[in-house]
C-alpha cells in the first residue's frame, strides 16, 4: 500500500487557477491523476494546495490540505511522512502520465527512493524543468531553483517515490527545507546548470542528434517554465543529498510530464493517446538479454500468448506446469522409438519451450512474482530437459534394430550429457557467486542549503581503454569491444549453447536423426561451450584483485 | 543474514580486502555450500582450520581419480576403488576454507565432475541398471541445483540436510565399499530412493512453505544462461552507454 501526496500549488501563469485543474478529455488533470492512483490501490491520497484554489479541488473526494506557502507545504509533508508506515508517492497535481509510469513506481519499485526522469541531452542554460545528473541509473545530483547541477543529463518529471524505510529521511529533509524557506536568505536563487566537461561545442554537436532522437516528448510539452513553489523537486534534491540511493525511472515511450497551461495539457493528451500503453508494457515483459533462438523464434510471438493467458487470469505457475506437462508428453513421444514419435516429440519440445518463455513474460506482464514461482520455473526447466534425455534414451533402445531411429544403448551418453550440462551450470553459478563486488561506499551527504553540487560525485570525463595490463585485461577489453558488433554479440550468445539453442538442437537432431546423434551433438557443442566459458572466465578472474584478508 | 553453514562457517557476505586495501564482497559462503561436503570432509576441514586452499588439491584429486578410473573399474578390487579415499584426503581439508581465491569458482564444478563421473563409471562397470544410474545422478543433480536456487533466495538448506545427504565424500566412499562387497547395484538403488525422498521432500516442503509470499523479483536463471563474458564484460560501460543512448529502458 502506498500513500500519495499530490502537490497542486502551481497556478497557470496568465490566470490564478491551478494547473491541476486544466482540462483533459476526461476531466481535470488532477481528477485523472487521482483516478489512476486509485486504480493502483493507492487508497490514501491527499492533495496539498493554496487556500484560493482549494475550493476548486474540494470536489475531488479526497483530503485537501490548505497551505499558504512553500514552508507550510514542506511541514505538512513532513508531518505525513513522520507518521507514515508505507511508501510515499509525492507527485505534482499537474502531471499527465500513462498509468504504467505510476504502476512501475508503485508496484515494481524496491529502491529506497526513485524518481521519474527522462534523459535529455544536452540541457540549455535555462531549462524549464528541474534537472539532474544520472549515473548508472542512480541520481547523483538533482537540482531546483536553489540547487545547481553540474553537467546535467536528465530532467525531473514531477513524481518521487520514497520507500517506507526512508520516510524518516523524507520528513527530516522536508523539515530542514521548511526552516530554510522561512529564513530570508535560507534558499538563494542560482543558475540551475554548471558546465564542467560538457563543452559548448559538444553540446552543439549533440543538439542535432538529440532533436531528431527525442521523439517521445513534443517540444510544446516543456515550453512553459515552472514558476511556483516546487516542493517535490526540493525533496528529491534533499533525498539525494542525504545519502539515499535514489534511482531514476523513466521510459522514452511513456509520457510523464507536468502541464502548465492548456496548450500543454492538449499536447500531453495527444502524446498519451499516441502510445499503445499495453503494447509498451507487453514488450517490457520480454527479457532483453535472451539468446538468439529465444529472441527470434519464440519471443517474437510468445508475448501475445502471455497477454492471452493474462486476460484469462492464468497464473505463471500454471503456465510453468503446462510447459512441464508438454515436455513429459515430448519425452513420451521420444520414448516410442518410432519416427512419427520423434517428429511429434520434437514439435512438442518446441512448444514446451515456448510456454517456458511465456511463464516469465506473464509474470512480468501481470506483475505476479513469487519465490515459489521463481523456483518452479528454474527447477522445472532442468526437469524438462533431463526428462527428455530419459525419453530419448528409452526410445533409442526400444526402436527396431536397423531403423533410422535406433541408436542402440545410449544411457551412458544420457548420463554424460546430464553430467556435462550440470557441471556447465555449476560453472555459471559458482562464477556468479565468486564475483567480487566493490563494497558499497556510503553516498556523500551534502548540506541542503549549499547551492552548488561540487561536493557530490563529480562527473567524469569519458574514459579511454584499455586500463591495466596483462592477458586478462586484454581479454576483457576485447570482449567489450566485440559486444558492439552485432554478429559477434550473437556469436558469443550462441556459442555457449543457452537453453533455447539446446532445446532446438535436441528437437531438430531427434526429428531428423536419432537419440545417439542428439546426445553426441549436445556433448560436442556443450564441450566447446564449456571450454569457451571457462577459458574466458579464467582470463577474467586474473583481472580480479587478489584477496589479502578475509573477515568472514 | 547469518546462518551456520555445513562446514561450521558462518555465512553472510564476507567482506574482504584486496592487495590495494579496497574492500569488496563476494559470496564465498555460497561456494562452500555448493561443494556439498559430508560429515567426513567437514571434520577434515575443521582439523585443517580452513588454512588449506581448495583448488590445487582438488585438481590433483580430479586427475588422480581420472587415472584410477582409466586404470580399471571392472574388478571388485580394481584400482578405482581407492579414488574416493584419495579425493577425500586431498579435497576434504579445504571444506572450511573461505574460497576467496580468484579461481576458486572452479571448485564446485570440478567437484561435481569427479562425483558424477566416478559414480556413473563405477555403476556402468558393475551392472547397475542403466536407467537407475541415470535416475541416481539425476537425484544428485536435483540436490545440487536446489542448493544453488535456495542460497540465491536466501533459503539456506539446513545443516542436517547436508549431513543426511552424506556429502560427495560419503557417497563416493559408500559406492567404493559397496563395490568391494559386491553389492553396488542394490546400494545404488537404496541410495537413489533414500536421497530422492530426502532431497525431494525436504526441498518441496521448504519451498512451498516459504514460497507462497511475494518473492524478490529474481530470475534464478540469470547466471545460469548468461554468456561468459557478454554482459559481465563491459557491464559498467554498457550500462553507461545504454543509459546515455536511450532512456527507453525501464531504469534509465
Amino acid at each position: 500500500m502506498t500513500l500519495a501526496l499530490v502537490v497542486a500549488t502551481e497556478t497557470v501563469a496568465t490566470a490564478s487557477s491551478p494547473t491541476a485543474g486544466l482540462a483533459l478529455r476526461s476531466g481535470s488533470v488532477i481528477g485523472h491523476l487521482l483516478g489512476q492512483l486509485e486504480s493502483l490501490d493507492v487508497a490514501d491520497r491527499r492533495v496539498i494546495t493554496r487556500p484560493d484554489t482549494a475550493a476548486e479541488l474540494r470536489g475531488l473526494g479526497c483530503e485537501v490540505i490548505e497551505s499558504k506557502g512553500l514552508a507550510e507545504d514542506l511541514r505538512e509533508i513532513a508531518r505525513v511522512a513522520r507518521e507514515a508506515t508505507e511508501p510515499i508517492l509525492i507527485v505534482h497535481g499537474d502531471v499527465v502520465a500513462h498509468r504504467e509510469v505510476f504502476a512501475r513506481l508503485v508496484l515494481n519499485s524496491k529502491a529506497p527512493a526513485s524518481a521519474a526522469a527522462t534523459r535529455v541531452k544536452p540541457i540549455g542554460d535555462s531549462p524549464n524543468r528541474p534537472v539532474m545528473r544520472i549515473r548508472r541509473g542512480r541520481i547523483v545530483s538533482a537540482g531546483t531553483r536553489h540547487h545547481q547541477v553540474t553537467d546535467p543529463n536528465a530532467m525531473f518529471r514531477g513524481v518521487l517515490r520514497v520507500g517506507e524505510e526512508e520516510t524518516g529521511t523524507l520528513a527530516d529533509v522536508a523539515e530542514r527545507f521548511a526552516e530554510l524557506a522561512d529564513l530570508p536568505d535560507g534558499l538563494t536563487e542560482i543558475s540551475p546548470v554548471r558546465i564542467l566537461w560538457q563543452s559548448p561545442d559538444e553540446i552543439a554537436e549533440l543538439l542535432g542528434e538529440a532533436e531528431s532522437q527525442d521523439t517521445g516528448l513534443p517540444a510544446a510539452l516543456t515550453s512553459t517554465p515552472v514558476v511556483g513553489d516546487d516542493a517535490p523537486a526540493l525533496l528529491l534534491t534533499g533525498m539525494v543529498r542525504s545519502g539515499v540511493k535514489v534511482t531514476a525511472r523513466g521510459s522514452r515511450e511513456l509520457v510523464c510530464e507536468r502541464v502548465l497551461d492548456q496548450a500543454q495539457a492538449d499536447a500531453a493528451q495527444q502524446a498519451v493517446d499516441a502510445v499503445d500503453e499495453d503494447r509498451v508494457r507487453l514488450n517490457a515483459a520480454v527479457k532483453n538479454n535472451d539468446g538468439f533462438f529465444t529472441t527470434y523464434a519464440v519471443s517474437t510471438y510468445s508475448r501475445f500468448i502471455a497477454r492471452w493467458t493474462a486476460k484469462r487470469g492464468w497464473t505463471p505457475n500454471g503456465v510453468t506446469a503446462i510447459s512441464m506437462g508438454i515436455s513429459v508428453v515430448a519425452a513420451a513421444f521420444f520414448a516410442t522409438g518410432e519416427r512419427w514419435g520423434m517428429l511429434l516429440g520434437g514439435v512438442s519440445l518446441y512448444f514446451a519451450f515456448v510456454f517456458d518463455c511465456v511463464d516469465g513474460q506473464l509474470a512480468r506482464y501481470s506483475r505476479q512474482f513469487s519465490t515459489l514461482g521463481a523456483w518452479l520455473d528454474a527447477t522445472f526447466d532442468r526437469a524438462k530437459e533431463y526428462t527428455v534425455f530419459a525419453g530419448l534414451a528409452v526410445g533409442s533402445t526400444a526402436a527396431v534394430a536397423g531403423s533410422s531411429v535406433h541408436g542402440g544403448d545410449v544411457w551412458y551418453l544420457a548420463v554424460a550429457a546430464l553430467t556435462l550440462q550440470t557441471c556447465r551450470h555449476m560453472v555459471d553459478f559458482a562464477f556468479g557467486a565468486s564475483k567480487r563486488r566493490k563494497a558499497p561506499e556510503p553516498l556523500p551527504v551534502v548540506p541542503l542549503e549549499m547551492p552548488d553540487d561540487s561536493m557530490l560525485d563529480e562527473p567524469e570525463r569519458a574514459k579511454s581503454r584499455p586500463k591495466g595490463g596483462g592477458l586478462g585485461h586484454l581479454a576483457v577489453w576485447l570482449s567489450g569491444r566485440s559486444e558492439k558488433i552485432r554478429v559477434f554479440h550473437w556469436f558469443k550468445k550462441i556459442i555457449v549453447l543457452p537453453i533455447g539453442e539446446r532445446f532446438a538442437l535436441i528437437a531438430l537432431t531427434a526429428m531428423i536423426f536419432n537419440a545417439k546423434v542428439t546426445f553426441i551433438a549436445l556433448l560436442t557443442w556443450g564441450t566447446i561451450a564449456a571450454c569457451y566459458t571457462i577459458g574466458g572466465r579464467f582470463l577474467r578472474s586474473l583481472t580480479q584483485p587478489r584477496a589479502a584478508r578475509i573477515d568472514a | 543474514m547469518s546462518t551456520v553453514l555445513p562446514g561450521g562457517m558462518s555465512s553472510g557476505t564476507p567482506e574482504a580486502k584486496d592487495a590495494r586495501g579496497e574492500a569488496f564482497t563476494f559470496h564465498g559462503d555460497r561456494l562452500v555450500a555448493y561443494r556439498d561436503d559430508g560429515p567426513i570432509s567437514q571434520t577434515l576441514g575443521r582439523l585443517s582450520g580452513g588454512q588449506l586452499p581448495p583448488l590445487l588439491p582438488l585438481l590433483v584429486a580430479a586427475i588422480v581419480t581420472g587415472i584410477l578410473l582409466i586404470a580399471g573399474v571392472n574388478g571388485q578390487t580394481s584400482p578405482a576403488i581407492f579414488a574416493p579415499v584419495l579425493a577425500l584426503l586431498l579435497a576434504g581439508p579445504a571444506a572450511t576454507h573461505p574460497h576467496s581465491g580468484r579461481l576458486d569458482w572452479l571448485v564446485p564444478p570440478i567437484m561435481r565432475a569427479i562425483e558424477y563421473v566416478y559414480l556413473a563409471t563405477l555403476a556402468f562397470a558393475h551392472d547397475v541398471s542403466k536407467p537407475l544410474t541415470y535416475a541416481f545422478i539425476g537425484v544428485l543433480a536435483y540436490h545440487h541445483y536446489d542448493t544453488v536456487y535456495r542460497t540465491r533466495q536466501r533459503l539456506w538448506p539446513a545443516k542436517w540436510v547436508f549431513r543426511a545427504g552424506l556429502g560427495w565424500d560419503g557417497r563416493l566412499l559408500i559406492a567404493a565399499v559397496a563395490t568391494l562387497a559386491g553389492v553396488l547395484p542394490a546400494t545404488i538403488a537404496v541410495l537413489t530412493v533414500y536421497l530422492g525422498l530426502l532431497f525431494g521432500i525436504e526441498s518441496v516442503y521448504t519451498w512451498t512453505r516459504t514460497g507462497t509470499g511475494k518473492g524478490v523479483m529474481v530470475n534464478l536463471e540469470d547466471d545460469g544462461e548468461s554468456p561468459p563474458s557478454a554482459e559481465e564484460t563491459a557491464a559498467e560501460e554498457a550500462a553507461e552507454r545504454a543509459a546515455a543512448k536511450e532512456a527507453s529502458e525501464e531504469t534509465v
